[in-house]
């Protein structure tokens, strides 16, 4: 663990906001809404796509495809859709949301789907 | 003849099982080296220089290997041939002299011992971080300009840990953040809808 002495006169007020952002992405995403709270150029940071695609699972894309009612400004909109709105995936044989505050991909499947062996 | 095309030159001049043959003591470890440097150096051929100047005008003389492994604009200046060895010295206007001295001390470490294990590695950076929130402002802006990928992410990590679970009031005193650029109201609105974050 890297221990660093805090004091008077800290230069971090002029960190870019590109900066800000690579220190966000490695958060999780209920940090990130926390963040954007400490400060407007902290709020800009933390709500760019550039924070919220890494938030976002790799095969989003895909998995968005598969449903027609997506429109959405921005990648953090993006996800909370993904967490609010479950949509139908696989021919709608499972639905597929994700875990709000860390992002986590969850299946639900549909009674089609499991069998007794 | 640049050093990269002599290295390549040599490279196809040796078999393969001689890489394994080339081990040399760095730092107390044995550590195989590239074959063509050892082949250099018992020519008697000193590894290429660069020289750094920092924003106070200090000239730093640091291997060229070091610094094209590990900056990526010190490398496109190298490879574009917009450095010339003779003449140029590479100013880095924004860089002070003590925070040069300590991105020159991380890249020859970390080219030097980059077959160390992983935690004699993990806590070296943890030592060479071990500086104050002004020093580490100074490295962060020093490796975002020449591009160091590495260093930029043991950094970022770090200020990651100095803010992880810590409220807002907390994480504006860490950065010094006077004004938070908020309306009263905002401000106001904020704390009502997320207490818990203050």
């Amino acid at each position: 663990m890297v221990m660093v002495m805090v004091g008077e006169g800290v230069g971090f007020q002029d960190l870019p906001e590109g900066c800000i952002a690579n220190v966000v992405s490695l958060t999780i995403p209920r940090d990130a809404c926390s963040l954007a709270l400490v400060s407007s150029t902290f709020r800009s940071a933390a709500e760019s796509d550039s924070v919220w695609d890494r938030f976002l699972p790799s095969d989003y894309n895909d998995i968005v495809s598969q449903s027609t009612s997506f429109s959405c400004r921005s990648k953090k909109q993006l996800y909370l859709s993904l967490c609010e709105n479950p949509i139908l995936v696989d021919d709608g044989k499972k639905s597929f949301q994700l875990d709000k505050a860390y992002g986590k991909k969850c299946y639900m499947l549909s009674p089609r789907m499991l069998s007794i062996v | 003849m640049e050093l990269l095309c002599i290295r390549q030159w040599i490279s196809g001049l040796l078999p393969t099982w001689l890489s394994a043959w080339c081990i040399k003591p760095v730092g107390g470890a044995l550590v195989r080296q590239e074959p063509e440097y050892i082949l250099l150096a018992l020519m008697g051929s000193p590894l290429k220089k660069i020289m750094l100047c920092s924003s106070e005008k200090e000239i730093f003389s640091v291997e060229e290997q070091v610094m094209v492994q590990h900056s990526v604009i010190i490398n496109n200046m190298i490879e574009d041939g917009s450095y010339n060895h003779e003449e140029s010295k590479i100013p880095l206007d924004c860089v002070d002299s003590k925070t040069l001295k300590k991105v020159i001390d991380y890249c020859t470490h970390h080219t030097h011992h980059h077959n160390d294990n992983q935690e004699d590695l993990e806590a070296w950076d943890a030592q060479f971080l071990n500086v104050d929130s002004n020093g580490l402002y100074d490295l962060l802006m020093a490796a975002n300009y020449l591009e160091i990928r590495n260093l930029l992410d043991l950094i970022y990590g770090t200020i990651k840990n100095m803010i992880k679970g810590k409220k807002i009031d907390e994480i504006r005193r860490i950065f010094n953040i006077k004004d938070h650029g908020f309306t009263p109201e905002e401000e106001e609105q904020n704390r009502k809808e997320y207490p818990h974050f203050y």
